[in-house]
């Protein structure tokens, strides 16, 4: 687990430098942040396919935008509603094609083929049954609070902001998550379990 | 030690990564201090958050070969594209498709696709289409440029 967010100052001169057409900066910006945007649109999407689909549009989308980002939140907040838009959008245009095609051919209860693969080419079972978890059993906005609070150092009043709801809302979220997956480690190990 | 063992426990599905290492002054805290029992327990959670951590970070790589970007016509960076690859951008574009840049090309100033392009993909990229898809790769006049058209 990391101490600090990911997603730390340095970057906001990136972005400052790169508004000003600094080309360089740009690169560098993209190249810091596409791990980061990956890993938002994996939590959101759940789907590794789609998360690098995401990763890439957000890039393009970075160049096109960076000029409107006025420095008004932190770079951080601004670029994670990129990424959240870009995943919505990809969304949406899933559910076109969905309605498009054969909609039966779609199960949305499970996990998609892609992330299904990826799990399944995991060695560590319990940690295969975690991640299966995370994605099965969380509603959406759950699984992002935990991953920007708990896991990525954020806090819960940055999250909040990030995500645009009230930081009571994004509290509640977190306790949630919070208990469904602790009860899923801890069932993991029953040794841990053992009453006294 | 003040707490019980059970509300200890109940408390440790919702409290804070610091509590459940027993950093700060709530009684949580100080309980795990002092309890082995709780204090494993406590543990054994932070590891399983570490270890789903780890997994999700997994995930998100990107696998060994990169995957490509159908770009939409009406986006402004395929219009920018087409102008560099115009005989077979107009054929393509029912399809989708996108411009890589392969060797080194004459620098442009400013943030140019081939920029963009470069961010994307540091490494040569492996066409893989998806299900049900196929992809044809194309050289191009451009030296600079390969024409990749999914469909």
């Amino acid at each position: 687990m990391r101490a600090d967010p990911p997603v730390a100052e340095p970057l906001d001169a990136l972005a400052a430098r790169a508004r000003t057409g600094d080309e360089g900066a740009f690169a560098a910006l993209a190249n810091a942040v596409r791990d980061q945007v990956r890993r938002w649109a994996l939590v959101r999407t759940g789907d590794p396919d789609d998360a690098e689909d995401v990763a890439q549009n957000v890039v393009i989308r970075l160049h096109r935008s960076l000029a409107a980002f006025e420095g008004r939140s932190r770079f951080a907040t601004w670029l994670y509603r990129l990424t959240a838009n870009a995943a919505t959008e990809m969304a949406r245009g899933h559910a076109r094609r969905t309605r498009l095609h054969d909609a039966a051919a779609v199960d949305h209860a499970g996990a998609s083929p892609a992330m299904a693969d990826r799990i399944g080419e995991m060695e560590n079972a319990r940690m295969a049954a975690l991640v299966r978890g995370f994605f099965a059993e969380l509603p959406g906005r759950q699984r992002e609070v935990f991953d920007l609070v708990d896991l990525q150092g954020h806090t819960p009043a940055e999250a909040a902001e990030m995500l645009e709801i009230e930081q009571s809302t994004a509290r509640v979220h977190l306790l949630r998550a919070r208990r469904a997956i602790r009860e899923r480690i801890l069932a993991a190990h029953p040794t841990l379990m053992d009453d006294r | 030690m003040t707490m019980d063992h059970a509300t200890a426990r109940s408390l440790l599905l919702e409290a804070d990564p610091a509590e459940l290492r027993g950093d700060g002054a709530s009684e949580l805290a100080a309980h795990l201090r002092d309890c082995a029992e709780c204090r494993a327990r406590a543990d054994g959670i932070l590891a399983g958050e570490a270890e789903l951590d780890a997994a999700l970070t997994m995930l998100a790589a990107p696998r060994a070969g990169t995957r490509v970007i159908p770009l939409r016509p009406r986006a402004s960076v395929a219009r920018r594209m087409a102008t560099i690859a115009v005989p077979l951008a107009a054929a393509a574009a029912a399809a989708g498709v996108l411009l890589l840049p392969r060797g080194p090309a004459p620098e442009r100033p400013g943030i140019t696709t081939e920029k963009i392009a470069r961010a994307l993909f540091p490494r040569q990229p492996v066409v893989r289409p998806g299900t049900g898809r196929s992809a044809a790769v194309m050289n191009t006049s451009d030296p600079g440029v390969t024409l990749v058209w999914i469909y």
